[in-house]
């Protein structure tokens, strides 16, 4: 049992990587580190994120100037309720070939990026926005009988506006489910602002330099996954999950009164590949408890659906994952 | 040695370590409880007798222990606990709790063997048994209290006498009770013998109760009286069949010779008939030389007179005898360790004497003396005081004037017609009544009302002529 060199190694350079991406977001968004943080966690996890948050809080800044940072193709859908999913997929063409015989030939949509960001997803209908699901979970897409994959790294960012409600279509749970972190955007405070007119009214700052590239990406997923985790921080997260749960053993009180439906287990990938990918950036060599409390809620919090009594009584899946945190102890 | 031998060396010594600490935890654990209920065991121990107490804290200490280790035995995820307080105390994020899997497991992949090494690295230095020192509980200071005050109790006798109703005496104790009881009935019957027996009685549970002698000793002392009273064991025929009497019986009669003394010899020129008058104003004396000499009619004065003398000598004899009895009972039973009863001798004697009562009214046709409820019948059958030893006999009856007051005398029922005239009644009641008063026999404070009465016979009929 000798230890490799190249663990420090990896370990190390998949910090640098995520320092550098931070640093080169930093220079154009204003705050939201944690949230940089938590998308480069998904980022490395292979998940997509679901970010909510009003508008003007430069989701879609971050995520084209992600997409900028990382070398990597970026497209942007904007979701309207006449949006189709084959404009989001893309769809047979009749062209000519070079014989000038006419054949279909499948025009690429605007899925076919390494980042795609779906803005105001839940703008379009359920029918669109299902056209999502398979390049979520499969990625890739079947257009006309036939499969067409998606090139990796893939990642979907979706944004929503948790205010304006009126024509919207609310995502359905099996599309949320697939989500790997729920994240929210914080409004900024007073220095926060005041660096945001800086930035924006004074002459654009140069173009983003490329700090990371698919191939890096791809290989420090690998590395995520080989970080070791052991048995009582995986029941930790195991329990956690159960505790979410209003009927099963191990549930808490708080649950069992307002949660109609507990996290599934993508919620129990999602917290142990996010805890893994937060120990590596951390550059530690292995899963800690902390690292399973630090992931919970973004992991969590879209995979818990409250009840009637929950939402009358203003509850919310947040204060649930926090009880569930707080009362579930490490080892038991 | 490569990481992996030196951690799992590590985890070894760290395992161990908390192993005999949990050890010695239960085991002081199990040592207060035991302790704790050896305490409450205490005010009840007279209820298991099988147990002795001093053994109690040491069974209750081995079923504890042992009950503990056999329902929690240590188990992997005590080791679990230990790794994670090892990654607290250390600040190690878990390392030794995934090093210690991947140690147990033996393959490893790059990532896991680095995990091992980073842990061998952040152990190396660290050492379990001053790391994680012996944390005391509150059992490791209550055991030793609790142990000293079990020893106190246990030495002060708390609970010896739970559930028995009275408090422990020692044998020292009931000699000397007796020997007070058995003078002062001896003092009041006159009975020399009893009397040097009941202080060489007490004189030895006294020396025992100060310390002076010890239980040996004391045993000597006791036994010596008893070899005494053997020695003193009186023999000899009785001409008076006296040994048919009951204590009370033989009591009174003693006390009417004494009360007579004077009245039967008034002169040696004292003729016949004259004797044979006052003699039948003393109705025991009389019953008695009846039985014993047949009629007294056919008696000289001498002959009746020495008779007297004898019946006197041999009441006190009978007395005695019985006193002596009574003791060397109480002693026997004593010396021979029953001492079952709390008061055994007293409890015989008091026995012996309801059964001597009880044969008396049996030979009286069970019935008392004491007037009936109803017109013309006759009470049931009288139940005279109980007598403890040395008690002085007790009139009972309320007094006061108006309303019911009485005197109750115990005697045997006379069959036949009375020998006195009905007009010489009173006069022989006063007469008798004179001899009680001056015998000391009616308590002063009844003295006046007992004479009242008598005089008030005599009154009554002569208003009625």
């Amino acid at each position: 049992m000798q230890a490799s060199a190249e663990v420090p190694e990896r370990m190390a350079r998949a910090r640098r990587s995520f320092e550098a991406v931070k640093a080169e977001l930093g220079r154009v968004v204003v705050g939201h580190e944690n949230l940089i943080e938590q998308v480069f966690v998904a980022l490395v996890c292979g998940g997509h994120c679901l970010l909510e948050g009003v508008p003007g809080l430069g989701k879609t800044l971050m995520v084209r100037s992600l997409a900028a940072a990382l070398n990597l193709s970026f497209s942007r859908i904007q979701f309207t309720p006449d949006l189709m999913p084959a404009d989001i997929t893309g769809t047979q063409m009749l062209t000519e070939d070079a014989a000038g015989k006419k054949i279909f030939d499948f025009q690429r949509g605007p899925i076919f990026a390494h980042i795609v960001l779906a803005d105001e997803i839940n703008r379009a209908t359920p029918k669109t926005q299902s056209a999502l699901l398979e390049a979520m979970q499969e990625q890739s897409v079947t257009v006309a009988g036939k499969g067409h994959r998606l090139e990796s790294p893939f990642m979907v960012l979706a944004t929503q506006n948790p205010i304006e409600m009126e024509g919207t279509y609310p995502l359905p749970e099996a599309q949320v489910d697939r989500f790997f972190f729920k994240l929210l955007l914080e409004y900024p405070n007073r220095e926060e602002l005041g660096r945001i007119a800086d930035l924006t009214t004074s002459p654009p700052p140069p173009a983003l330099n490329r700090v990371l590239d698919a191939e890096t990406i791809l290989k420090i997923r690998d590395w995520v996954r080989e970080v070791p985790i052991a048995s009582p921080v995986k029941d930790y997260a195991a329990r956690l999950i159960l505790a979410t749960h209003p009927r099963m053993n191990g549930r808490l009180p708080a649950a069992e009164k307002y949660v109609l439906y507990g996290a599934s287990p993508r919620g129990l990938q999602s917290l142990v590949l996010a805890a893994k990918a937060r120990a590596l950036l951390s550059e530690r060599p292995n899963v800690a408890f902390d690292d399973i409390r630090a992931v919970a809620l973004q992991s969590l919090r879209h995979r818990i659906i409250l009840n009637l009594e929950g939402d009358a009584e203003g509850v919310t899946a947040e204060k649930i994952v926090d009880g569930v945190v707080a009362g579930v102890p490490e080892i038991e | 040695m490569n990481e992996a031998a030196a951690l799992r060396k590590k985890f070894s010594e760290l395992i161990v370590w908390e192993r005999v600490k949990r050890r010695e935890k239960i085991l002081l654990a199990a040592l207060s409880y035991a302790f704790i209920g050896a305490l409450l065991f205490l005010p009840g121990r007279r209820l298991l007798p099988a147990i002795n107490p001093f053994y109690f804290p040491g069974l209750a200490f081995a079923l504890f222990a042992a009950g503990h280790f056999w329902l929690r035995p240590w188990s992997d995820k005590d080791s679990v606990f230990a790794f994670a307080a090892l990654d607290r105390a250390l600040r190690l994020d878990e390392r030794a709790l995934t090093a210690a899997e991947i140690v147990q497991r033996g393959e490893a992949t790059k990532a896991e063997s680095y995990v091992v090494r980073e842990a061998a690295k952040k152990l190396q230095a660290a050492d379990v048994r001053t790391l994680f020192g012996r944390e005391w509980s509150w059992h490791a200071f209550a055991a030793p209290a609790l142990a000293a005050l079990w020893l106190a109790l246990l030495w002060l006798g708390v609970g010896a006498d739970f559930g028995a109703g009275t408090t422990p005496r020692s044998v020292a104790e009931k000699v000397r009770q007796f020997s007070e009881e058995l003078a002062q009935k001896a003092e009041a019957q006159k009975l020399a013998e009893s009397v040097k027996i009941a202080r060489a009685l007490k004189a030895a549970a006294d020396e025992r109760l100060s310390g002076k002698t010890g239980d040996e000793k004391f045993g000597q002392n006791l036994t010596s009286i008893e070899k005494r009273l053997e020695a003193l064991a009186p023999g000899g025929e009785s001409d008076f069949d006296l040994g048919a009497y009951t204590r009370e019986e033989l009591a009174a009669l003693k006390a009417e010779l004494e009360a007579a003394q004077g009245r039967l010899r008034p002169s040696p020129s004292a003729g016949e008939k004259e004797l044979l008058e006052r003699l039948q104003s003393l109705p025991r004396a009389g019953e008695a030389m009846k039985r014993a000499g047949g009629a007294m009619e056919n008696m000289g004065p001498g002959e009746l007179r020495k008779l007297l003398e004898r019946l006197e000598q041999e009441s006190a004899g009978e007395l005695e005898r019985r006193s002596l009895a009574d003791v060397q009972q109480f002693l026997s039973l004593l010396l021979k360790g029953d001492d079952s009863g709390d008061v055994p001798a007293e409890a015989q004697i008091r026995g012996r004497t309801a059964q001597q009562q009880t044969a008396n009214q049996d030979r009286s046709g069970g019935k008392g003396e004491l007037p009936g409820d109803q017109p013309g019948a006759k009470g049931g059958a009288a139940r005279p005081p109980t007598a403890r030893a040395g008690a002085a006999p007790r009139v009972t009856g309320a007094l006061g004037e108006g309303g019911g007051s009485g005197v109750t005398w115990r005697g045997e029922a006379k069959a036949g017609e009375s020998k006195i005239p009905e007009q010489e009644a009173p006069a022989s009641y006063r007469r008798q009544m004179e001899e009680e008063l001056a015998a000391e026999k009616i308590p002063p404070a009844l003295k006046e009302t007992v004479k009242k009465y008598f005089l008030s016979l005599g009154s009554d009929e002569k208003n009625r002529r």
